[in-house]
């Protein structure tokens, strides 16, 4: 009984000893892991076209910009729901322009925002970064709870009347193009 | 006649410096901060032409609309500017670094970087103008979110 029990195993392991030999072994390498990161801050960009505009007297009173201030606010922010405003003020609200001596009033710019009815620049607005008052033009551009990203923009066309003659002189003046964000 | 040359040169390039696209990117614009505040912003030179930015800063509040009301800088708030300006190269950028406490918290406060370019003999000249917004709270997280609440915004 015993040989017979120890032949039948013999005959097993014969059996299986070819495979067991020449079957090669499965062997698994470590999982090499790369952590990847990319941080993208968010970024707020306010452009504008041209940098300077001149004025053309149309009348003794009354002038035209050499053309229209184009302003691009692009934004690319972190989750959607902000609030942006992009205005233009000036600095001054009694000298808008100004040789030093003889001054052009706020009240007497108007600016027209894409081709509106032109309105002058004496909104009293405390949203503006400056504050201002009585100096700032209407707004170019606002939007609230806004997407993620976006762009807009809009054109700024500058003219000057005034209830009197403009002294003869040369004026300057500067135009701030302020964007927040919240 | 050769200065008359060099200054038509000169009054040529100031034209068409200050006839030139330009823009400024500020980036992050947003930061959120917990009582300890050290941070930075970045801005970005897009035109072709140096710039010179001047920072300046205002606390705000913010109107059921999101807008932010502007004002003087609180005295409760200690703001440490590591520069009030610089000079950025053309498609170059330029990071200010700031320390801000505030004594009484949540606080928020906006850097706001200006930047003009060339000079106009006459006319207007203009300038652009982007906010760095810094809200303080005595957690960082979630401090945006809680002031807009608290400001009834939607």
């Amino acid at each position: 009984m015993l040989n017979r029990i120890a032949r039948v195993s013999l005959a097993l392991m014969l059996a299986i000893l070819p495979f067991s030999q020449f079957t090669p072994a499965q062997t698994a390498s470590n999982a090499a892991a790369v952590s990847l990161s990319f941080t993208v801050n968010g970024s707020l960009t306010v452009a504008a076209t041209p940098g300077a505009i001149t004025f053309t007297p149309t009348d003794a009173s009354h002038a035209t910009a050499s053309g229209p201030i184009s302003v691009t606010t692009s934004w690319n922010l972190q989750g959607s729901g902000s609030s942006i405003w992009t205005v233009a003020y000036f600095s001054s609200s009694t000298a808008a322009l100004t040789d030093g001596t003889a001054n052009i009033p706020a009240s007497s710019v108007f600016a027209s925002i894409n081709g509106g009815a032109a309105s002058a620049c004496t909104l009293t607005n405390v949203n503006v970064a400056a504050a201002k008052s009585g100096a700032t033009c209407p707004t170019i551009f606002t939007a609230n709870g806004i997407a993620a990203q976006g762009t807009n923009t809009g054109s700024l066309l500058l003219s000057l009347s005034s209830p009197s003659q403009f002294l003869a002189t040369t004026y300057n003046g500067v135009i701030t193009i302020s964007a927040s964000a919240t | 006649m050769r200065k008359f040359f060099c200054l038509a040169v000169l009054e040529l390039l100031t034209v068409l410096c200050a006839a030139a696209a330009f823009g400024q990117s500020v980036s992050p614009v947003i930061a959120e901060c917990g009582k300890k505040c050290n941070g930075e912003f970045t801005i970005t030179n897009n035109g072709v032409t140096p710039l010179v930015v001047s920072v300046e800063a205002r606390s705000f509040s913010i109107d059921p609309s999101g807008h932010a009301i502007y004002r003087a800088v609180d005295s409760t708030v200690d703001l440490q500017l590591a520069e009030g300006s610089a000079r950025i190269s053309p498609k170059a950028a330029h990071t200010f670094g700031y320390k801000l406490k505030c004594s009484a918290a949540p606080c928020s406060v906006t850097l706001l970087s200006t930047m003009s370019v060339g000079r106009t003999p006459q006319g207007i000249l203009v300038r652009v103008q982007v906010p760095h917004v810094i809200y303080l709270c005595d957690k960082a997280h979630g401090c945006r979110d809680s002031v807009r609440k608290a400001a009834g915004v939607q």
